[in-house]
Parts: structure tokens; C-alpha cells; sequence
């Protein structure tokens, strides 16, 4: 809270309720549009959290909107996911990781995504495509985003993995190919062509071609 | 008491903006967007550029006219969103900030990475003076809802009414998401002092609210190349600006 000595006092603070009259915010699957904002905060609470830091209230601003099928609003990060995700990074970065077997890395994963679905593969296309992931780590995570089994995460999976391939580290670049062979999806096959043209490294060219030969003979 | 059906349904312009949103779902063979580009398209700099590496974020943003435009490029999608200014309740009516956004995004449209998905949404509200009143003008664009406008309260009624596309791209189908309210602002004082927070309501204002979604499909296969992005995102300014002018239709 403000430690000013003197009183603050602020006039006409304008708290944006939510979309109608008395619908609160938290309980449901509720979400704002200012970002790095855990959706389960009341907005009130929410308002009143950032003011420790800022007296700005203006900015403060929360809208809650409620998350439905075909709706395009702006994804929210959840702090406890992304946490979730940095503490599963770290802890793996000592441990090897052997093609073919599993880990105690890939076992979290798996669980984590089939637990939170899109919301955590969106968390690890951050954390992998801003380059925050110890590359070793995220070529695992690559590489069983394409082997788990998941209907309901299987296109933003999907989506992920042809991002990798224009990843600017050559290791991400390989994990993604790897996944996309385990996925086995032809819808790959132009994203994979475009990274073979781009690749300048001899070998890892020739793995992603393997893959686009398996892709081509896929039914 | 009044009748629902004494009351007109509104004109276009009676509509007021809060927000208008353009968003791109990046295409896995995009170039990541360029903040730089944002001059070229405003065609001054950005009042800020603000970037959140870990989690791969950059957004620029800055005023333009009455609003305030603001760009988020994040991994998955680039988000371009008109807002009203802090202080202020609306960007201004609709037609002229759609006619400026639109204007905006044509520009960027020239320079537009690849995408799978598009979508156009926007925020308008209609000021009333009761929460009754509200109910009322929501019922003449609401033709399929009877709302006892006296006796009811927190009525929210969202509907996705997808059409298959204009534009001459086989298989695409359109979402129509609209959202349909009434919205309460509630003012508060808030007194701090030292580690004790006091809130007293003050002013509460009203305003039928509707929130647009239009947007492509997320199960269509194809990309948008550049030059579509352009034409895509012209059908679904009209059919945000429809909903507006006719309503919850078919």
C-alpha cells in the first residue's frame, strides 16, 4: 500500500466494472486485456494491488471479459502458469535428455499441458519463441509437444512447432523439426520446405529434409 | 411506463467508440512485425515503445486524434487497438473512428506479414440514463429477445451467428460473435492513508453496451498472404457496422 506520511486522497477514480451491472470477476473463467494480470483477482483487488507501485490510476483500468469458442480477445498470460513454466525450465536444465526416452522434464510437460491445454502450450510458445528457454530444454519441450497425445492442443501444437523452424537457434530450429516428424502432419510440409531453403547448417538441413520426405509419404 | 417499443432503433452514429481492435494471427512462415513500422503507418514516431523480452512483447503506442492507437506484437499475433483516451468516455462516434482505423490498417495492410486468422473487434457503447432505458434501445436490436426492462436486471445476451465469406476464399467462414448489455460505470473516491484504503461510491453512469467479435475461423486451413489481409478485413468492418445498424440478424 502508499506509505506516503499525508493522506493521498484522489477524486473521482473511475473503476471499470464488469460488462453488466453485478457480474464480479474470479469466479468463472474470467480474463482482462492489460496483460500480466492473474485472471482469478477480483478487479477491485486487482486495482488496489497495483496501486503499491503507482498512484496512476488511469492506467489501472481492468476489463473482464468472458472467454468463449470463437472469440479473438487478446490472450492473457496467467503469472502462475508462466511461473509454472520458468520453474520447469530451470529445474531441467541439468538433467540429459535422450531421443527416445522419456524424462522427468517430458513427463511434467506432458501433465502440465494436458492439464491446462491451450493456455500452457501459449505460455511455452513465449517462453521458446522469445528465446527465455535454456535451448536444450526447449528442444525437449519441441520435441514432445510433438509426441503427446492431445486432441484439444493438437493446432496450437501444431502451430508452434512450424513457428520453431524459423527459430534464430539452430538447436530450437531441430527440436521443432523432430516434433513435427512425431506429429506426423502434412499440413507442415510448406514450413518445412521454406526452413530447408533458409537452413545453413549441412545437417540439420538434412534432418529436416528426412522429415519433409516422411511428411511427403504421410497419408 | 414506457413500452419497448416506443423507443427508435439507434442510428449508426449513435453509437459511441471505447475500443476498435484489428488482430493477426501470425502465420508460422511470418516475419516477426517490426515495431519501426508504426511511423510509417501513423506517420509520426510513437509517444513510447515498450518491450517485455521474456515474454517476447513489444508494443508502441501513441495518440491519434482522438484516440489512442496502440500495437502489440507478441509471438502468436499482432494486435493493433484504437482506444479512448484515459480520461475520456468514448473515442467519438462510430463512422468517422471506423473510417480513421480503417484508414490506419489499410496502411499497414501494405506491409502485413502472413496469417491464419484475422479478426476485427470493437467496443460501443450508447449512453442512457437508467439501466431500464438501457434494456429498452437494446430491445429494438435485439428482435429475437423480449427483456422486461422494469423487472429484470444483469441481462447479458452474447450470440455467434457465422456466414460463410465474400471475399472469394473457398472455405472461409466468418464468426459474427456480438455481446449485448447494459454496462454500469460506478465512480469511487478512494481515500489512502498510510496502509488503510477507503472506497465510497460516487457516480454510476449507464450505457448500452455491445462488443463485436468478427472473425475468421480458427479451423480454416489456408493462410491470408498479404494482399488478402486487406480485403478480408474490409468484410469484416461490414459486418461489425451491420451489427451495429441492424442488430442481433441472421
Amino acid at each position: 500500500m502508499n506509505s506516503a506520511a499525508v493522506p493521498v486522497h484522489i477524486d473521482n477514480l473511475v473503476i471499470l466494472s464488469p460488462f453488466n451491472e453485478s457480474t464480479k470477476v474470479g469466479d468463472t473463467n474470467a480474463r482482462t486485456d492489460i496483460g500480466l494480470v492473474e485472471p482469478s483477482l477480483p478487479t477491485q483487488e486487482v486495482l488496489l494491488w497495483r496501486e503499491e507501485s503507482s498512484l496512476n490510476y488511469e492506467t489501472n483500468q481492468v476489463r473482464v471479459n468472458l472467454e468463449f469458442e470463437s472469440s479473438t480477445l487478446p490472450d492473457v498470460i496467467s503469472i502462475t502458469l508462466y511461473q509454472e513454466a520458468e520453474y520447469l525450465f530451470a529445474s531441467a536444465k541439468d538433467e540429459v535428455f535422450e531421443d527416445g526416452l522419456d524424462s522427468f522434464f517430458s513427463k511434467a510437460l506432458v501433465s502440465r499441458v494436458q492439464e491446462y491445454g491451450d493456455a500452457f502450450v501459449d505460455v511455452l510458445a513465449h517462453f521458446i519463441l522469445a528465446r527465455d528457454a535454456n535451448e536444450e530444454v526447449a528442444w525437449e519441450a519441441l520435441r514432445w509437444l510433438g509426441k503427446l497425445s492431445d486432441a484439444k492442443t493438437y493446432v496450437k501444437r501444431l502451430w508452434l512447432l512450424e513457428r520453431s523452424l524459423a527459430s534464430s537457434s539452430p538447436v530450437i530450429r531441430d527440436g521443432a523439426g523432430l516434433g513435427l516428424a512425431a506429429l506426423d502432419d502434412r499440413h507442415a510440409i510448406p514450413y518445412l520446405k521454406l526452413a530447408i531453403q533458409r537452413e545453413e547448417i549441412s545437417i540439420l538441413r538434412s534432418n529436416l529434409e528426412q522429415v519433409l520426405t516422411q511428411l511427403i509419404a504421410a497419408k | 411506463m414506457r413500452n419497448n417499443k416506443d423507443i427508435q432503433r439507434p442510428d449508426l452514429d449513435a453509437w459511441q467508440v471505447e475500443s476498435l481492435r484489428f488482430t493477426l494471427f501470425l502465420s508460422p512462415s511470418a516475419e516477426k512485425p517490426d515495431p519501426s513500422l508504426w511511423e510509417r503507418i501513423v506517420g509520426e514516431p510513437a509517444e513510447a515503445i515498450t518491450s517485455q523480452p521474456k515474454l517476447g512483447v513489444i508494443q508502441a503506442q501513441g495518440a491519434v486524434e482522438s484516440g489512442v492507437l496502440v500495437m502489440i506484437i507478441q509471438p502468436l499475433r499482432v494486435d493493433w487497438v484504437y482506444n479512448k483516451p484515459e480520461e475520456a468516455q468514448a473515442i467519438g462516434s462510430f463512422s468517422p473512428s471506423l473510417n480513421l482505423f480503417h484508414r490506419l490498417m489499410n496502411s499497414w495492410f501494405e506491409v502485413a506479414p502472413n496469417a491464419l486468422r484475422l479478426a476485427f473487434g470493437g467496443v460501443l457503447l450508447i449512453p442512457v440514463d437508467t439501466k431500464a432505458d438501457g434494456y429498452r434501445l437494446l430491445s429494438t436490436l435485439l428482435p429475437s429477445v423480449i427483456i422486461d426492462a422494469e423487472g429484470s436486471s444483469d441481462f447479458s445476451y452474447q450470440i455467434n451467428r457465422a456466414r460463410i465469406s465474400k471475399a472469394g476464399i473457398e472455405g472461409l467462414r466468418i464468426n459474427r460473435l456480438s455481446r449485448w448489455s447494459t454496462a454500469l460505470w460506478s465512480g469511487s473516491t478512494v481515500l489512502i492513508q498510510g496502509d488503510r484504503v477507503t472506497t465510497t461510491p460516487s457516480e454510476r453512469r449507464y450505457a448500452s453496451r455491445l462488443e463485436i467479435d468478427i472473425n475468421t475461423a480458427a479451423d480454416f486451413q489456408g493462410e491470408f498472404r498479404a494482399e488478402q489481409v486487406g480485403t478480408v478485413f474490409s468484410e469484416l468492418v461490414e459486418l461489425g457496422r451491420e451489427i451495429a445498424q441492424e442488430g442481433d440478424i441472421p
